[in-house]
């Protein structure tokens, strides 16, 4: 019988309760085994065909999800730059969690180095792990502590929004008028550390540097009175922002009141630079602005 | 004569925050999201922590947000 993806799944090893459990809500995962290779290729050798041979080798996994009821725990762990155990490995048909000992099921450690968490209006919010090899996988022979997961929860994107400040001093608290797309993607540098004292064929990994970016759709609005009403920020805040060209203060948060413009609990906050403006106007549609907002130093996770 | 029971002014924290202080995270669950906001707030000023996106459960009809204690 072939294998259904929801069958094979991704592990991470929860440290507070010493077992694998599977990555909640996932859609998709993704994993890929890299080699490295030298051209081996001699006068020696006949003929004109390369002669790649192994050097080293590298893995990676990707994991999509819907849940992002973790996005502060995760914002954290990417932050921390402390590696994770993975594992992947076949499930049960029965709960599609318990690990079943593939043949080729492995486990390693690795580090979280892209996290993109999404929340778009009237859709699933939605989280994309990313995860690179540091070190050897192994083989699974025995069964793995494993717990499992209890149900998850849906968020819809237009409960989580984007609130700006106008300078790098004031609290950032007016929120992007219509918008319809958000985005924040932290992304963390990794340099190999592999040396002459590194065993095996494994590349081995290390954390240097952490960027992130926000990325935000909205409709543009013309010279109505939303912005004195609501102190919200417009597209024309936004270009005033973009052109003075200093940081100013951001908080993702929940929001909450009919138009979804109360802010509740921080998710995550921090400042930012606008580093780039665009409006699309097609005919008969919506005028639209995209906004890239860079990560300026580090970002506090919640409250 | 029965033996008064002392009163006592501490007041006693709710369950989630015993469990988010034992275990560095916790799962809080409302019917409301006014409800959960509410409890986010009831978290002691001394706990530094943060918190995952408001989710709905449609299964138990709940709204729910994960709060973990920050490393920071």
């Amino acid at each position: 019988m072939i294998l259904k993806g929801q069958n094979f799944r991704i592990l991470v090893y929860d440290t507070t309760a010493s077992k694998f459990k599977c990555v909640g809500m996932a859609t998709s995962c993704q994993i890929t085994q890299g080699t490295n290779t030298d051209d081996g290729g001699t006068k020696d050798d006949v003929g004109m065909a390369a002669k790649p041979v192994v050097v080293s080798q590298n893995w990676s996994v990707q994991v999509e999800s819907l849940n992002v009821s973790d996005a502060g725990a995760m914002l954290t762990a990417i932050k921390s730059l402390t590696p994770f155990t993975l594992l992947w490995d076949e499930v049960s048909t029965t709960d599609n969690q318990t690990p079943e000992e593939a043949a080729f099921a492995r486990t390693g450690t690795a580090y979280l180095n892209d996290l993109t968490l999404t929340f778009n209006d009237r859709e699933n919010s939605a989280k994309s792990l990313q995860f690179a090899g540091s070190g050897p996988l192994s083989t699974v022979s025995t069964t793995p502590a494993f717990e499992a997961i209890s149900a998850g929860s849906y968020t819809k994107g237009q409960f989580v929004r984007l609130f700006l400040s106008s300078d790098n001093t004031a609290a950032p608290v007016a929120v992007i008028a219509a918008a319809r797309q958000l985005s924040i993607h932290v992304s963390m540098q990794l340099e190999s550390a592999t040396t002459k004292d590194t065993p095996g064929t494994w590349e081995v990994q290390e954390p240097v540097a952490l960027n992130y970016d926000i990325t935000t759709q909205a409709l543009v609005r013309g010279n109505d009175t939303i912005t004195s009403a609501v102190g919200a920020k417009s597209y024309a805040d936004i270009q005033t922002i973009k052109e003075t060209g200093n940081p100013v203060k951001w908080k993702i948060c929940n929001v909450s009141g009919d138009n979804q413009r109360t802010a509740g609990a921080v998710i995550v906050s921090g400042s930012v630079v606008i580093t780039q403006l665009q409006t699309n106007n097609p005919n008969k549609a919506n005028s639209d602005y995209t906004a890239t907002l860079t990560g300026y130093g580090a970002y506090t996770v919640g409250a | 004569m029965s033996k008064k029971t002392p009163q006592t002014t501490e007041t006693k924290q709710p369950t989630f925050v015993e469990e988010l202080l034992k275990n560095g995270t916790a799962v809080l669950t409302a019917k409301t999201r006014d409800e959960l906001a509410e409890m986010v707030n009831d978290i002691p000023a001394n706990v530094k922590y943060g918190v995952g996106a408001v989710g709905f459960n449609p299964d138990a009809g709940v709204f729910t947000i994960r709060v973990d204690i920050s490393n920071d």
